[in-house]
């Protein structure tokens, strides 16, 4: 096969831009983004409202998310039932969550039926019944699923690291759906209040992307019960509590491990965090370009030798989650109870080599025409474009940016990862292992770390 | 009355190499990228006693080099040119793919070219013996290492007799992993890999003439297995006859119930109307299983109900709910089973009928929007039916399912072909 050798080139280069938003406001003062999508039969609606996690304190945690799953719970036309059956009957699913920093309506639906899903969105947003019954039921669900959390090796740790990473009355401290004591506090009065407050803060917005007219979406919107959601006063965000306090710095000499034990594990999930950057930053785009390179890539730092070279783990990476406030950095990965203290001791040695070796031509290169490349591959349906539009408006930028995110990501050099090198160092370093204690205890303090072991079930409610 | 959206079937282009490889092409201009994918007929199915695990070892394998290409370097080349990839095991097959910028295309054809050209070229032990260790803590992450990780394992075993090729689970023992040599991979490589037991799928925005030209060129002189073993007899002997219980007793947070049916294969013409029953007893909040177990009675956290189809022997539908605390695996188990025995007897209402089928087709609109699921749905179909143009059908058929075809389908729940698995968390030493 000798014709094989020589690897084919690129064809021609085909050009590309996000859909390009067009934007309105109803009478009534609702902000609507439209993004039209040729050939794209099923839109995705979302309608952003403020009062995500990140504004909750400690006693309300998990207030936000539980009102988003109680607005689909029934409105003053339809109980529950009737709801998703009117919902189902236009071809749509609707539902409502919420973020750190806002609480969304969403709905994907055929193009053809908005006109009925408009208005099914419009009753869930102005009118949930938000029923007793159903507030103590969603709130054991919610228990439930924190239990089922604290079972999974895998979300334990990631818990356990923002709550280490960040001061108790920090909201990225929690998990955003609430943590086990504040969700078991909750009232419907808190809720109904809380709703109230969604509605008559900011100015809601909606996006809509999807084979639409522009104009004819608009004038649907107009037409239904849509137009009665109106702008508040004030901004969303306003004199919340810091979201991204960060916890004390530990006083002890050695590398502190947090050993969450679960006796029997046949592996170590491993979790190596400190505080990241915010999205608002403007060297963001670096930050991608550095995670990409430590643990992002199939061929990055740590996937390579913990993975391709040691056969540690399935899998080794590390992202930033780039938030309104400065959100972690976490890298991890999932090895052998026998090898976990080699593998965390050549974990911390890789996240080390970002300052003292610094990237490549090859690993430069690579990073940012990874991201570059697979930058427009995730927007070939109406979901993630709609998504993408709403993150942006979430943090008050621009639904153009994306355009720029390539030109920004070609942009970065050695000197801006360098940058984000040194800021993640001054962070303090937090690791934490969920694994068997009695396994691993020993081999960590040989490899010189000082381990704090806590109890299986110390966390769960 | 559900109202079509109009959908005009996509054009498959086929394209048929001299060796056997089977070529299809879909033009897909709205987004500026190619979805490449090759399927090969072969699977854990075909795995041979004391080797099981060992198609989806060799899976990792196939990402470690071949005569032009270096350990690794495959996924990094891909990534390299802004694209993602990867790839699966399952009962019946293996599936290779990359979504990369549509003017990469032809250098995912040279690379899927190169490795089932030249594979054995750069095997060694060292290799074997990294991605042995890599797939062992695949297994630890996914299965031991998680609550109710067993339960697939536990399912198809009682599914399917010991000795059926479905019997076995796709990850394999850490005995058989461990017993695997270079010679077996040899052998698999061997045996399976061949342009005639492949189908290749490109969609995007391609040109077609040009891709026919870069696979020809690539993929033409690699030798067609001329003896291409038959696939094992997947016939099964006999019904399940009769209820089939296990408890497991395990480290789980909650008790959990869970469920598995013997179904009709995958070109039954049963298939749509089971796709349209459980999405009216577990397709959502609305479902009837939701509204019982998770609404009304509150016994259980969540619920579900999906078909895994197959080609031989049996297809099996695989059920689950999580016991509430306070509830009992016993109320979740009758509830789950009552709602599934009155769908049986009673078939569905013509509201439901009508809301599914609407869902499904949202469901059906969107998948043809992605390339990267239209390569696969086509690889699957064109692989395992020989009919790549199903995928053109497949809303109709599912708009056509009838309210007795639903029942029918539902009678499959039938204690004679149940299978039920409680898992009941370990006594707190």
């Amino acid at each position: 096969m000798s014709n094989n050798a020589a690897r084919p080139g690129p064809g021609s280069p085909r050009t590309w831009r996000f859909p390009r938003a067009i934007e309105r406001v109803t009478g009534a003062g609702m902000r609507v983004i439209l993004l039209p999508m040729p050939s794209r039969p099923i839109a995705s609606i979302q309608m952003l409202f403020g009062g995500g996690a990140a504004g909750e304190r400690p006693e309300e945690s998990g207030l936000s998310a539980l009102l988003a799953r109680l607005l689909t719970e029934g409105t003053e036309h339809h109980d529950a039932d009737g709801l998703i059956e009117a919902g189902e009957l236009l071809g749509a699913s609707i539902g409502a969550e919420s973020g750190w920093e806002s609480l969304t309506v969403g709905a994907g639906a055929p193009v053809s039926r908005l006109a009925g899903v408009f208005d099914l969105m419009a009753e869930i947003a102005l009118t949930p019944r938000i029923p007793e019954d159903d507030v103590e039921r969603l709130k054991a669900l919610r228990l439930a699923a924190i239990k089922q959390a604290h079972a999974s090796p895998r979300s334990r740790a990631v818990d356990a690291l923002s709550a280490a990473l960040y001061a108790p009355e920090a909201a990225y401290s929690r998990p955003f759906a609430g943590t086990a004591d504040g969700v078991a506090r909750l009232t419907r009065e808190q809720v109904v209040a809380r709703h109230r407050e969604i509605l008559r803060t900011g100015t809601p917005t909606l996006v809509l992307a999807g084979d639409i007219d522009a104009d004819a979406a608009f004038a649907l919107i107009e037409a239904s019960r849509l137009s009665e959601i109106s702008a508040g006063g004030g901004t969303w965000g306003r004199g919340e509590p810091d979201r991204a306090a960060p916890a004390p710095p530990a006083t002890s000499a050695a590398p502190l491990v947090k050993v969450l034990d679960r006796p029997g594990s046949v592996q170590s999930e491993i979790r190596i965090g400190r505080i990241g950057r915010s999205r608002l930053d403007a060297n963001h785009h670096a930050a991608l370009v550095y995670a990409e390179i430590i643990g992002g890539l199939f061929g990055s730092r740590l996937n390579r030798v913990l993975r391709e070279e040691k056969g540690y783990t399935y899998g080794a990476g590390a992202r930033f989650d780039l938030r309104r406030g400065r959100g972690p950095f976490m890298a991890g990965t999932a090895v052998e109870t026998g090898v976990t203290a080699p593998a965390l001791a050549e974990a911390r040695r890789q996240l080390a080599t970002m300052q003292s070796a610094p990237p490549t031509d090859e690993e430069l290169t690579e990073a940012r025409d990874y991201l570059c490349g697979t930058f427009p591959l995730r927007f070939g349906t109406a979901t993630p474009v709609a998504s993408m539009a709403a993150a942006l408006t979430v943090l008050g930028l621009s639904p153009d940016e994306p355009d720029h995110f390539r030109e920004r990501v070609a942009a970065v050099d050695r000197a801006a990862i360098a940058l984000i090198a040194d800021e993640l160092a001054a962070s303090a370093e937090q690791i934490v292992i969920v694994g068997d204690a009695a396994a691993i205890t020993g081999p960590l303090e040989a490899e010189g770390f000082t381990v704090q072991v806590e109890a299986d079930g110390a966390a769960s409610a | 009355m559900t109202t079509r959206t109009a959908t005009p079937p996509l054009p498959i282009r086929e394209h048929r190499l001299a060796n056997g490889l089977r070529l299809f092409l879909i033009v897909d201009r709205t987004a500026p990228i190619a979805a490449v994918n090759i399927w090969y007929h072969v699977g854990s199915k075909d795995e041979r006693a004391g080797r099981t695990g060992f198609a989806h070892l060799f899976e990792h394998l196939m990402f470690q080099g071949s005569e032009n290409v270096t350990k690794a370097e495959h996924l990094t080349l891909v990534e390299s040119i802004g694209g993602e990839g990867n790839a699966t095991t399952w009962l019946d097959r293996t599936n290779y793919f990359a979504t990369v910028p549509a003017e990469w295309a032809e250098l995912i054809l040279w690379m899927e070219a190169d490795r089932l050209g030249t594979l054995l070229t750069a095997l060694d032990q060292a290799n074997l013996d990294n991605q042995r260790d890599v797939v062992k803590n695949e297994k630890r992450s996914s299965y031991d290492n998680q609550p109710y990780g067993s339960a697939y394992i536990e399912l198809f075993a009682l599914a399917y007799p010991k000795g059926h090729p479905y019997h076995h689970p796709t990850i394999g023992s850490m005995e058989d992993l461990d017993a695997a040599s270079l010679e077996d991979v040899r052998d698999f490589f061997t045996t399976w890999y061949a342009p005639n037991n492949a189908v290749l799928t490109v969609v995007g925005d391609i040109d077609e003439e040009e891709i026919i030209a870069a696979a020809e060129r690539h993929f033409g002189a690699i030798p067609a297995n001329p003896a291409l073993p038959a696939h094992p007899d997947l016939a099964l002997s006999a019904p399940l006859g009769g209820e089939i219980r296990k408890t497991i007793h395990d480290k789980v947070p909650e008790a959990r119930v869970h469920f598995a049916f013997r179904a009709p294969v995958l070109s039954a013409p049963l298939i749509p109307a089971i796709e349209i029953a459980t999405q009216i007893l577990a397709g959502g909040k609305g479902s009837r299983l939701y509204r019982r177990l998770v609404r009304d009675e509150q016994v259980a956290q969540d619920m579900s109900l999906s078909l895994l189809p197959f080609v031989g022997g049996a297809s099996i539908i695989v059920g689950a709910a999580t016991v509430r605390p306070g509830a009992s695996n016993e109320a979740v188990e009758r509830a789950f089973v009552e709602e599934l025995e009155r769908l049986a007897a009673e078939g569905p209402t013509a509201a439901e009928l009508e809301r599914a089928k609407a869902l499904t087709e949202s469901e059906e609109l969107l998948a043809r929007s992605d390339p990267e699921e239209l390569a696969d749905a086509v690889g699957m179909y064109a692989t395992l039916l020989n009919d790549p143009g199903r995928i053109n059908r497949d809303l109709d058929l599912a708009l056509a399912v009838t309210a007795h075809q639903v029942q029918t389908a539902a009678k499959l729940f039938a204690k004679e072909n149940r299978i039920v698995l409680w898992y009941v968390p370990e006594e707190k030493s």
